[in-house]
């Protein structure tokens, strides 16, 4: 049966809000908009779509492990992720979960050290 | 689940006269062919045989960690590690919490004949090890943040 055109999905997705966690993170959020847009916009996106989503292929979102697996931000701990935006380019970030904030810790266009 | 061999081997001949059941066979739970000589092969899917040794050449590199950890840190270099070298960047705890993850993951890949959940661990662990191996943007990442800017939206 047709679903009537005003009725909502249960199944429509919640979005996350996108804060930074600190004013360095939102300095380098900004810079890296600057310097990139058009990647920046794409960025927003997906944070506020599918944060936790990792099926992209190749895989460019890790969740972090060790001693960074976990953030505490005011007192609270989160898991810490991290995405690749370009080649060089990385994006940091804890998911609240209950509250659906992704809180952005780094952005940072240039490579961390290769350990390859 | 990983594909049990077939104990019956078609003869050489077999490929020509019953090809389309060799093939089958091969498909559905790999066919043992014997040669002239009594040499008996293996057909199956390549996609089987790679993940296999794929599981199995890490599972070998899980065991060059495993036996490089048992040395003191001074005495461990990253080519002890195999194809793990890179985990050589990571602190001495997490070396260890990564080899006991892998070592875990693999089983289970083992088992299942699936890879994904072990490349996704894969990838979490370089990454750490990436963002580990920049001092500054580690001591970074493990401070904690007091003053999130809860009215800022991006």
């Amino acid at each position: 049966m047709a679903r009537s055109a005003t009725s909502t999905s249960p199944r429509e997705p919640q979005l996350w809000k996108v804060r930074p966690a600190s004013t360095r993170a939102q300095k380098e959020w900004e810079a890296a908009k600057k310097s990139n847009p058009e990647l920046m916009q794409a960025e927003r996106v997906r944070l506020t779509e599918r944060p936790l989503d990792r099926s992209a292929n190749p895989k460019r979102t890790h969740k972090l492990k060790g001693e960074l697996a976990i953030r505490v931000i005011a007192g609270q701990k989160f898991e810490q992720w991290q995405h690749e935006l370009t080649g060089a380019g990385r994006i940091w970030y804890c998911p609240d979960k209950e509250s659906r904030i992704i809180w952005v810790t780094r952005v940072s266009l240039r490579h961390p050290n290769e350990t390859s | 689940m990983r594909a049990s061999i077939s104990r019956s081997a078609f003869q050489a001949t077999d490929l020509q006269r019953k090809h389309r059941e060799v093939i089958d066979q091969a498909r559905n739970s790999g066919a043992l062919i014997r040669d002239k000589d009594g040499l008996v092969l293996l057909l199956q899917p390549a996609g089987d045989i790679e993940r296999d040794r794929y599981v199995s050449d890490l599972m070998a590199d899980v065991i060059r960690m495993t036996a490089a950890l048992r040395n003191h840190p001074d005495q461990r270099s990253p080519e002890q590690y195999g194809g793990l070298a890179w985990a050589f960047a990571l602190s001495n705890e997490s070396q260890s919490e990564f080899v006991q993850n892998l070592s875990d993951q693999l089983l289970i890949s083992q088992h299942s004949g699936y890879v994904e959940t072990l490349e996704d661990l894969l990838g979490d662990w370089k990454a750490t090890a990436q963002s580990w191996s920049d001092v500054e943007l580690r001591k970074d990442l493990t401070k904690e943040l007091k003053n999130p800017l809860v009215d800022v939206e991006l």
